[in-house]
This record gives structure tokens, sequence and C-alpha cells, in this order.
């Protein structure tokens, strides 16, 4: 029984390597899958991103409508630069904006804003 | 000759002391600032509802030995203050053209 | 001497800002004015009942909520305070005359210089007969401020401004309620002017028209009854500023600024609202 087990484990140590980079290797090389995955997390997250509250998010539920639907943001973003920015700052192009600030403010980290681009340009 | 050299060891001592409680002096003028910005936005009305908040996480990180996280925190709190004064200025020139006519 | 008149008054007119240079009067129908528009189909009156009045599907759960509502247990508690006497023999009916009186408030004192609001004559009452004054947030105060309220229904709103420093406290009110605050940068009108009617999360966001008529209120989110300066603190933590004392100067005016945008219509509280 145990040698069993003990042939299985080296089996397992044997293709790890191989399966992981497997894995690497059918990751996409544009988007960062990490990144992507962050970005959806601290989207969601009430306490931090919470874009729900507002916006209409595929995979999210009970989405509110203050803003516009995020869907086909690529095409509306074709520089990720300047979605980066609203996300950061939108009283840059409307002062009365009612989303909050989230860079100025410090609400998200410069990397969690950077991550939920990545997220959005999935969409 | 004696005197003066005197007065040097004095002053290398008090300023070596200064040195070894150079970390502890940093965080208390630092917190204190922290806290004189809060209470001025305070004044304005414009204080943001976390910031007392960290202010007390740093004076107890601090009691813990954990200077790094003590720092952050005190720098997390002033730079909360300085964008809510920025805030209630910007506000200033704002507001009033919401009002619907 | 007319052109020096003329150019002051250009000067002073122009230095004031747009939302400064309009009266209480003109900016209430203009308030109105901007609520009938974004809500055609909800008849005037109706305001006081907040999202219920604009919104059809949870107005259906509503009216079912009120054939037994959460609020009576308040009114029972309320009445029976009013009731019982103080310590020295008097009681609320020596200071207040009878229930009805919330059409009374707030008012402008014009000796004290200050706003006062129903909840504060409560304690003033109470600490003119010797009594502990009552927190401001819920309990014994939401239960005296919800029997009254009751007694008070279908008075009308008429707030008055009768001097300059009266109107003073007004224009702070108002710009309290259009300046935004917090971390999150929310104006009160942000959500319940431009925002009304829109969704937050699943949360229909009510306008401000009609706003403080129903209170005190008991709101299924606290699980009981609360008043409206609990309620301005709660809105001012959620988009993380730091909340106001209640009854302090502040909210006192912000009451008094926003049951002036609501003359014209009744009294309807206590209320039950999500």
């Amino acid at each position: 029984m145990r040698k069993k087990m003990t042939v299985i484990k080296r089996l397992g140590k044997l293709l790890a390597v191989p399966l992981l980079m497997g894995t690497m290797i059918a990751a996409p090389s544009y988007a960062d899958n990490a990144m992507v995955e962050k970005g959806k997390k601290v989207a969601f997250d009430r306490k931090k991103g919470n874009c729900l509250a507002c916006h209409m998010i595929a995979d999210g539920t009970l989405p509110g409508n203050q803003g516009p639907a995020l869907i086909a943001m690529k095409a509306r973003f074709p520089d990720p630069a300047v979605l980066k920015a609203q996300i950061s700052n939108p009283l840059e192009k409307n002062p009365n904006s009612i989303m909050p600030p989230f860079g100025l403010h410090n609400i998200l980290s410069e990397e969690e804003i950077d991550a939920i681009v990545e997220y959005l340009l999935t969409l | 000759m004696n005197l003066s050299l005197i007065k040097v060891c004095a002053t290398a001592i008090v300023l070596s002391f200064a040195s070894f409680n150079a970390a502890a002096g940093d965080f208390s003028a630092a917190w204190d600032a922290a806290d004189a910005k809060r209470k001025e936005a305070g004044k304005m009305g414009a204080e943001w509802r976390d910031t007392g908040k960290m202010l007390k996480q740093a004076k107890k990180a601090a009691e813990e030995g954990d200077e790094a996280k003590a720092m952050k925190l005190v720098a997390k709190a002033l730079e909360q203050s300085e964008d809510a004064i920025a805030q209630y200025q910007r506000e200033g020139n704002l507001w009033a053209a919401r009002v619907p006519q | 001497m007319k052109k020096l008149l003329l150019t002051v008054t250009a000067v002073a007119i122009g230095m004031t800002g747009v939302g400064l240079y309009a009266s209480p009067e003109t900016d209430q129908a203009a308030f109105v004015n901007y609520f009938t528009k974004k809500f055609p189909d909800t008849p005037k009156e109706d305001f006081v009942n907040g999202v219920y009045s604009i919104d059809a599907a949870s107005r259906e759960q509503w009216i079912e909520i009120e054939e037994f509502p959460p609020y009576e247990l308040a009114i029972d508690a309320g009445e029976e305070e009013w009731n019982t006497a103080f310590a020295n023999g008097k009681g609320y009916v020596d200071c207040f005359g009878e229930p009805g009186v919330r059409g009374n408030y707030p008012y402008w004192d014009e000796s004290r210089k200050e706003v006062i609001t129903l909840e504060l004559a409560i304690n003033e009452c109470r600490e003119a007969n010797g009594e502990k004054p009552l927190k401001y947030k819920r309990g014994k105060i939401a239960d005296i401020s919800a029997y009254m309220a009751y007694a008070s229904r279908g008075e009308p709103i008429n707030v008055e401004i009768p001097n300059d420093e009266a109107l003073a406290a007004y224009e702070r009110g108002k710009e309290f309620y259009y300046r935004k605050r917090g971390q999150l940068n929310f104006s009160c009108f942000d959500c319940h002017g431009g925002g009304a009617g829109n969704l937050v999360r699943a949360d229909k966001l009510s306008p401000a028209y009609g706003h403080t008529s129903h209170f005190p209120v008991y709101r299924s989110k606290w699980g009981g009854m609360g008043t409206l300066h609990r309620r301005f603190g709660g809105c001012n933590g959620q988009v993380r500023a730091k909340s106001f004392k209640a009854q302090g100067p502040e909210y006192r005016e912000l009451e008094y600024f926003l049951t002036y945008m609501s003359n014209g219509l009744d009294y309807n509280g206590p209320g039950a609202r999500k």
C-alpha cells in the first residue's frame, strides 16, 4: 500500500513541472491572467471598487445603474491610459462627476487600479 | 581647553541619545502633525470617516513596537486629511452651480 | 451717483454665485420643478412617500407592510412616555400643550439664534423638568417623536425664515446639501437629486423632495426606529465622511433647509422604509 503511494508521489513530482509549464504556455501572452483575476476581485469587493453599486458588469448580480454599463470596454477605451485616468480621477473630465476618485482619494492603490483596468478590458 | 573638551563630549553624548531616540521622536512628531491636520480638516467640517481610526491604529502599532506599520498608518492618515482639505477647497467653487435653477 | 450705484449692484450680483443669489422661495420653486419634471407621473403630494412614490414594484410591498405598520409599537411606547409624569409631577403636555405639534418644527428661534427641532425640544422639555436628556438617534426619543408625528399627520410643512440670521442658517444648510464630502466624494444631491430613481445595487434612490416628512422612521435595515439625524449620520458615514453630532448645528441647519424644500407637502410620519 505504502509503495503505491510513493510511486504516485514520485510520478506527481515528475509531472509537476511539465504540467505547470503547460498551463503557463496555454495562458494568453497579451493579458496577464493573474492581474485580470485580481482586478475582478477588487472590482467586485464592496469595500474596494464596489463597481457593481453603479455599473452593470457581466458576471455581476443586482447591478446599479448610476453609471454606464461596462461592456465593449476595449472598443470604448482603445488607450488603457484613458480608462486608468477615468478611474483614478474622473473629476478631471467632469468636476461634478458622481464617480468616486479612486486614485486621487486613495480609495484604491495604483496597483489595484491597474488590475481593474486589465479586468475591464476583457469585458 | 578642558571646558571645550567637556562641551564637545557633552554634545556628543546628547546627540547620541537623540539619535537613539530619533525613531520614537520621529513617530511622535509625525503623529502629532497628522492629528493636527485632521483637526484642521475637522474645523472645516471636511474630515473623513476613517482618519481618526487610522491614527488610533498607528498609536497601537507603535506601542506594540511595529514602527514601520505605525509610520505607514500615520502617513496614510496625513494624506487623508490633506485630500479632505483639498476637496473642501475644490468644492468651494463648485457646489453653488449644482443648485437647480 | 447713479452710475456708482449701478456698478456696485452689478459687482454685488456678480460676486454672489448663481446658487446664492436666489431667494429661498425661488430655490424651492426650482427644487419642486426639478423633481416634478423628473418624475412626471408622481402626484406632487405623493412625494412624501419617498421611493414608493416613484417605484410601483416596491410600492406594492410597502402598502402591504403598512397594513401592520412596523412603527406601531413605537407610537404606543411614545404615547405611554407622553402620559408618564416627570419626577416633579409635570409632563410633556406642559411643554408642548398637545402631541400634535410636529408641524411647528423645525423653526428659527430669534432670541436664541438657532434652529430648534422637535427632538431638541423634547430633550429641553426633559431637562427643564429635572429629567436626564435622551440619546438622539434611537430608542425613547424616537418613540416620543413617533407618537407626536402620528398625532400630527396631515399637518402642512411650513418652515419660515423670519430674518437675515435665519436666512444665513438656511444658506448653510443648503451649502451642506450640495457640497461633495467624504472619501467617496458625494453630495446629498448627487444621490437624491441627480441620482434619484437610479439603482445602487438593488436599492432605488429616493428623491429629496418630500424627504423629511415621514420621520422618525422604522427602517428595515435598522430593524427598528430611528430619527432624521440618525439617518443623516448614516448617510455621511456611507460616503466615508465623518458624521456630525446628532442635533448639532450642522444637522439642525441641514434639517431646516431640507424641510423648507418640502414646504407645501404634508407631514406623514412616522414612516416605514426599507
